[in-house]
């Protein structure tokens, strides 16, 4: 218990390992707005070099959590560990962040923006111009860096975002939706930002979202929350196989309607509902798929599909909060 | 955190608020106003000159226009402190106060900064000084130009320069005191309107505790019961009251000499504002 109080400050709460691999690791965290239960004893590790996937359904908890961790807002138990530092000012000099939509001074330019930034950052005024045309470089803002920051497309501003979060080189960069309100090419653009700072900078980033396809093209772990609690958490590969079900199939066939009456008069065959490119998905268990092809064909309802079902994130995401 | 960052950030937010169009309005809106007394008495100068076709003409018996009309710079750098103290910087400090904090609470700027390796309390120390910063320009710019226009114009470097000086000094201090209230108002509000229209609240009750106090301290003349008590109560309180604090600079007038009770008092206000300030914004939360 001694340990655990050392470690975390919060009598109860587990105690936080100090391993070096370990980029972000929060034990217990809680944190409640009156009768409301915002985040419940959340345990997440993020190691050095993941791209860690943050999701949950709006009203998860995710940003609470992401405030919790930055220390903006205050917890109600619970440890915070950044590589290792459980003081949270001195681990934010290893941190970059966006939380939500990120805040300017409009009246200031790009420029004037990221130079407040860079002397809150400690960096020194010698190297800070060149830190800021490095990281407008980055982000592919140069040309644009002496209009007002109030004139910035919210593309612009979330570019201008990561522009601030990685000026100082931080070596964890934490992102908080960071493709809400953008345009299919503005969504685009960030979400290859990303993976280019986690590729090329080795940037560990830890990224909330609720966009499942976007989180599933540049993440290699995940964790799901749901009611502020974590409900499953790995490598997106094992959430895919942990979760597969090979007794799944597709089923197609130019006579939807015919084939669907067929398949509801098959004992054996579960039909679960409607798959991709106007398939049928079931679940045939132990029945044998070439012999459901075979009855298919002897009941007169032709079939020019049978694919083993593919599952995705959404489909572990929507078992795992529902 | 060290000194040299600290002393980054307060540069950094100094910076911002001179950027801000409320700070820059404020400080050519002081100048202006300091400048305008000698101005407007050289205007008439010149008005009589023009009327009686000479300087030395006389104006009023045993007077010429040249001394009729003269600001020594002495007068003038108190007609300019006057002028900026009658309200006016008071009221931009208000909207400053509200701006730099409660408005980027409200606009979420703030947390931007609360993203940076640096503790609560130099966020916000680093807003104060800032506001003293520009208090401080303010001053000064005022003073330069109303003495330099008072020099210019009217060529007289009479009269007592040291109790006006010592006015500005203290002035600077009252609006410190001052800025450093608007701050906590701005912290436990949150909120633009709301500080503005908190100050404006602590104004009226300041205002009337001075009137009920002035009114007190007559007390003694009335022929009812414990009236010398009151008064001397009075008496006794009116030098430490909020108004005397942030009023201490009134020092230099020969009827209203320095009252020490009005430093401390204001020493007491300005700390305690940012101690508590402090104290609320180290827990505070800041989606």
């Amino acid at each position: 218990m001694e340990a655990t109080r050392r470690a975390t400050g919060v009598e109860g709460t587990p105690a936080v390992s100090t391993g070096t691999e370990v980029a972000l690791e929060v034990r217990g965290l809680s944190r409640r707005f009156g009768r409301i239960i915002a985040v419940q004893d959340l345990d997440l590790t993020v190691r050095t070099g993941d791209v860690y996937g943050f999701l949950g359904p709006n009203g998860a908890g995710k940003t609470t959590a992401i405030r919790c961790l930055l220390g903006l807002i205050r917890r109600d138990a619970g440890g915070v560990r950044i590589f290792g530092e459980s003081e949270l000012v001195r681990a934010r000099h290893q941190v970059g962040a966006i939380v939500e939509t990120p805040a300017f001074h409009t009246w200031l330019t790009g420029r004037d923006n990221l130079e407040q930034a860079a002397a809150m950052a400690h960096i020194p005024s010698s190297r800070q111009a060149a830190e800021i045309d490095r990281v407008l470089e980055r982000v592919g803002l140069a040309e644009r860096s002496r209009d007002k920051a109030g004139t910035y497309s919210m593309g612009m501003k979330q570019r201008l975002g990561i522009a601030r979060a990685i000026l100082s080189r931080p070596r964890l960069l934490v992102l908080d939706e960071p493709t809400n309100g953008l345009d299919p090419r503005g969504m685009r653009e960030v979400r290859e930002l990303i993976r280019s700072l986690a590729l090329h900078d080795r940037i560990t980033v830890f990224v909330s979202s609720h966009l499942l396809a976007e989180v599933q093209a540049i993440c290699n772990r995940v964790g799901i929350i749901q009611k502020g609690r974590l409900r499953a958490e790995g490598t997106v590969k094992e959430l895919l196989e942990e979760r597969e079900d090979a007794a799944i199939v597709e089923v197609g066939g130019p006579d939807v309607d015919a084939l669907r009456a067929a398949l509801e008069g098959m004992d054996s065959i579960d039909l679960l509902g409607p798959g991709e490119h106007g398939r049928l998905r079931v679940r045939h268990g132990e029945f044998p798929i070439a012999r459901l092809n075979k009855e298919l064909h002897d009941v007169g309802v032709a079939v020019d599909a049978l694919v083993p079902a593919t599952r995705n994130l959404e489909d572990v995401f929507m078992e795992v909060t529902t | 955190m060290s000194p040299s960052h600290f002393a980054n950030l307060i540069h950094a937010e100094t910076v911002k608020l001179f950027s801000r169009t409320t700070a820059r309005l404020g400080l050519v809106l002081l100048v202006v106003l300091g400048a305008l007394p000698p101005l407007i008495l050289f205007a008439v100068r010149l008005g009589a000159w023009w009327w009686t076709g000479s300087l030395d003409a006389e104006w009023m018996p045993g007077q010429s226009v040249r001394e009729a009309f003269s600001m020594p710079a002495a007068d003038s750098m108190v007609w300019a402190l006057r002028a900026r103290n009658f309200f006016v910087v008071k009221a931009f400090l208000v909207m400053l106060g509200a701006q730099i904090f409660a408005g980027e609470y409200q606009a979420h700027t703030l947390r931007e900064d609360l993203l940076r390796p640096i503790p609560r309390w130099s966020v916000l120390g680093a807003k104060w000084l800032a506001m003293c910063t520009w208090i401080a320009v303010t001053a000064i710019f005022a003073w330069a130009v109303a003495t330099a226009l008072g020099l210019a114009l009217f060529w007289d470097m009479g009269g007592d320069w040291q109790q006006p000086i010592l006015g500005y000094f203290s002035a600077i201090m009252a609006d410190a005191g001052f800025a450093a209230l608007v701050l906590l108002i701005s912290v436990l509000s949150r909120s633009v309107p709301f500080t503005i229209a908190g100050v404006l609240l602590f104004a009226i009750m300041d205002y009337a505790l001075d009137w009920i106090l002035w009114l007190a301290k007559l007390a003694p003349n009335l022929p009812v019961t414990y009236a010398k008590e009151v008064g001397r109560v009075a008496e006794v309180a009116y030098p430490w009251m909020p108004f005397s604090a942030f009023g201490v600079w009134r020092g230099y007038e020969a009827m209203t000499p320095w009252a020490w009770q009005g430093f401390v008092s204001l020493l007491v206000i300005g700390l305690g504002s940012l101690v508590l300030s402090w104290a609320l914004f180290r827990r505070m939360d800041v989606p």
